[in-house]
């Protein structure tokens, strides 16, 4: 064996190793097989990505939303102190403890610990070799106290001193040595603040642990303040209420089928834009059936800024401004025709610009209109930051929008693009929209985050004036996803 | 189109075949990483497998813009690390007596040494040491690469690896003066 210089040490064992082959155990492609087979055999929950996008995108924003919404109802903490109180109350009468002495505030819980007299008094008691509890009030009324924020040990602790709670004796003498271990844990974890492990943990049974130091000093540090880029898609749904327009439609149509027996009324066909009136003349022959005026779902999509500010330490303000624009196909088969010029519109355009031609309603084939309507959006919501790992936070968000209505535009293969605002049109200025959703932050860079969850807005009040019989509340419940910066 | 290539894109198709084609190509190769970082070989069998298996159902991902050998492997490694991790077996704690000897300025030629016999020095390093080691001479990863990747510093990145390095030379110098003792 020979010697050789230093730095060809990793060359050395490079050149060994990175062709190096070791026969693996002979039965190894069964197991990989059988793995594989498995997963295989796991795939009929991913039938769903065989469903339309918007159903799956649906389906799993609900499931966020919904487990959100749970975790949070059953996050809240549990009264510790009622259920000691219950457990002492139901346990004995001779035990003879005031309710006073059980409370929750971090203070009492550390209290014993506090100083030194008090820790010997309590270590002098408990350690006493052969005492029997009955016999020393005080003992018993102190243990509670120290563990009024563990409920399980707690309950192990009364279930241990009380050996006979239901017949109201306490026959039991305390191992002195148990007793001693007890009081050094809970020296040790009584200074901690305890709280509800984060979901996973809890989807089953509640469990306490106390929060590591570098969690909160992390979420202090990084989460003070922020600004950021949003943006989302999601289904647009218009909830289009009818509020007789139909019925309008029809008598105007009726009416004026009956009053000018030169429009008579059938389809226009495709080119036709109606630009002179014998054209029309030749266009519209024979009434046809009753109207159709189907606003569909579409898809809706935003982008915008997004700015917040940590209240607490669980609770944040964000406001921002988005730019909104959703669609929704209109299948319609009633239109307006203006005697004058010939011009056709679609009925529900006439309607809403309350348009004198509104009369002159002709019902004719059905045709699918572009829709599309726009707003300029400031949302307003607060958010509940929940840990789940070092940099990884689930926020519920909750609040309202400030709706700008900026235009809707109306355009079918017969007709000329229309574009409907609040001037010149029934739709209201300013909307009102109730907001909530689930999203979690991924702090990827010490200032930057990911933001990626679901959220839905609802339209609280019509997209129409209040003299509207008709009524448009969007919908859009989707995917929104971000980034933010911190300062 | 290479034979690999045809391969690969058999298995994207998840036909059986090809998988098992592909695991004969690399299965041994892929098994004496394991050994490398693992000290068991019940657990080196296990991360051969996992990586197997995520190699195939990830294969889907794979761009063909670097050798597959390497992006399997890497996979290998990963899984390794995570099995590693999971057992909370590595330790990184830096023995200061053990590191207040200078490295020996010369170092043993291990090219006619044999292969077993390298495995076991290396199994014989503390397990933090053992991986560092892996990752940095022979898998080529440089110090800051390995402190991401184990989510510790750079330091200790280094100063373990000076730890394997010194443990390894030490040995290596043990085995050759025992050789010379022996000849003699």
């Amino acid at each position: 064996m020979k010697t050789t210089s230093e730095n060809n040490f990793e060359q050395q064992w490079k050149r060994k190793f990175e062709n190096a082959s070791v026969p693996p155990p002979s039965d190894m492609w069964d197991r990989i097989e059988a793995d594989l087979d498995e997963q295989k055999k796991r795939t009929p929950f991913f039938l769903l990505w065989g469903l339309p996008a918007f159903v799956t995108g649906g389906i799993a924003a609900t499931l966020i939303l919904a487990l959100g919404g749970w975790f949070l109802l059953n996050n809240t903490e549990e009264n510790t102190s009622a259920k000691v109180v219950k457990i002492l109350e139901s346990s004995s009468e001779e035990v003879i403890l005031e309710k006073s002495d059980v409370q929750t505030s971090e203070e009492s819980v550390a209290e014993p610990f506090k100083t030194e007299p008090q820790e010997t008094v309590i270590s002098k008691k408990v350690i006493g070799s052969t005492a029997s509890v009955a016999t020393n009030k005080r003992t018993l009324s102190e243990l509670p106290k120290l563990q009024s924020n563990t409920t399980g040990f707690a309950q192990l602790m009364n279930e241990v001193i009380l050996d006979e709670p239901k017949a109201g004796k306490i026959t039991s003498q305390i191992n002195p040595t148990f007793l001693e271990n007890i009081a050094d844990n809970l020296r040790k974890i009584a200074p901690h603040q305890f709280t509800e492990l984060p979901v996973r943990y809890i989807l089953k049974r509640n469990k306490l642990a106390y929060n590591e130091p570098i969690i909160n000093e992390e979420t202090k540090e990084k989460r003070r303040s922020w600004i950021g880029l949003i943006s989302g898609i999601s289904p647009f749904k218009p909830n289009f209420q009818n509020g007789g327009l139909n019925n309008l439609a029809s008598a105007n149509a009726a009416s004026f089928s009956a009053n000018d027996a030169n429009f008579t009324i059938q389809r226009v066909p495709n080119g036709v834009s109606g630009s002179n009136s014998s054209d029309m003349e030749n266009a519209f022959g024979i009434p046809t059936g009753s109207p159709v005026q189907q606003f569909n779902n579409g898809r809706a999509f935003n982008f915008g800024i997004q700015a917040g500010k940590q209240l607490t330490e669980r609770l944040a303000f964000e406001s921002g401004i988005r730019y909104i624009q959703g669609n929704s196909p209109v299948n319609s088969n009633v239109y307006t025709l203006n005697q004058s010029t010939g011009e056709i519109n679609p009925f529900v355009q006439d309607y809403l610009t309350q348009d004198k031609t509104l009369s002159n309603a002709v019902v004719a084939s059905v045709e699918t209109l572009k829709n599309s309507y726009e707003y300029l959006s400031v949302p307003l919501q607060l958010a509940y930051e929940i840990p789940l790992r070092k940099k990884l936070n689930l926020e519920i968000t909750g609040g309202l929008s400030a709706d700008m209505f900026l235009q809707n535009t109306l355009q079918s293969e017969t007709t000329d693009i229309a574009s409907l605002n609040a001037g010149n049109s029934a739709f209201r200025t300013l909307g009102v929209s109730g907001l909530g959703g689930v999203r979690l932050n991924y702090l990827f860079d010490e200032k930057w985050e990911l933001v990626i969850g679901s959220a839905f807005q609802q339209a609280l009040v019509s997209n129409f004036e209040s003299g509207s019989s008709a009524q448009l509340r969007p919908q859009m419940f989707g995917v929104n996803y971000g980034v933010n910066y911190h300062f | 189109m290479t034979d690999e290539r045809r391969l690969i894109e058999a298995c994207i198709r998840n036909e059986r075949t090809a998988q098992r084609q592909l695991y004969e190509m690399y299965a041994g190769k892929f098994y004496a990483v394991a050994v490398r970082y693992m000290k068991d070989q019940d657990d080196a069998a296990d991360v051969l497998q996992d990586a197997f298996v995520k190699v195939f159902k990830y294969i889907n991902t794979f761009r063909f813009d670097c050798p597959f050998e390497a992006w399997s492997r890497r996979i290998v490694i990963n899984t390794a690390l995570k099995a590693l991790q999971k057992r909370k077996r590595m330790g990184y704690q830096i023995d200061a007596n053990e590191l207040t000897n200078q490295l020996s300025e010369k170092a043993v030629d291990i090219s006619n040494m044999a292969l077993e016999q390298l495995m076991c020095l290396v199994h014989e390093l503390p397990e933090g040491c053992q991986a560092i080691f892996n990752l940095y001479a022979i898998e080529g990863y440089k110090h800051h690469e390995i402190a991401d990747l184990l989510g510790i510093s750079e330091g200790t990145s280094k100063s373990q690896y000076s730890r394997a390095k010194q443990l390894l030379q030490q040995k290596l110098a043990d085995i050759s003066e025992a050789e010379i003792r022996l000849k003699n």
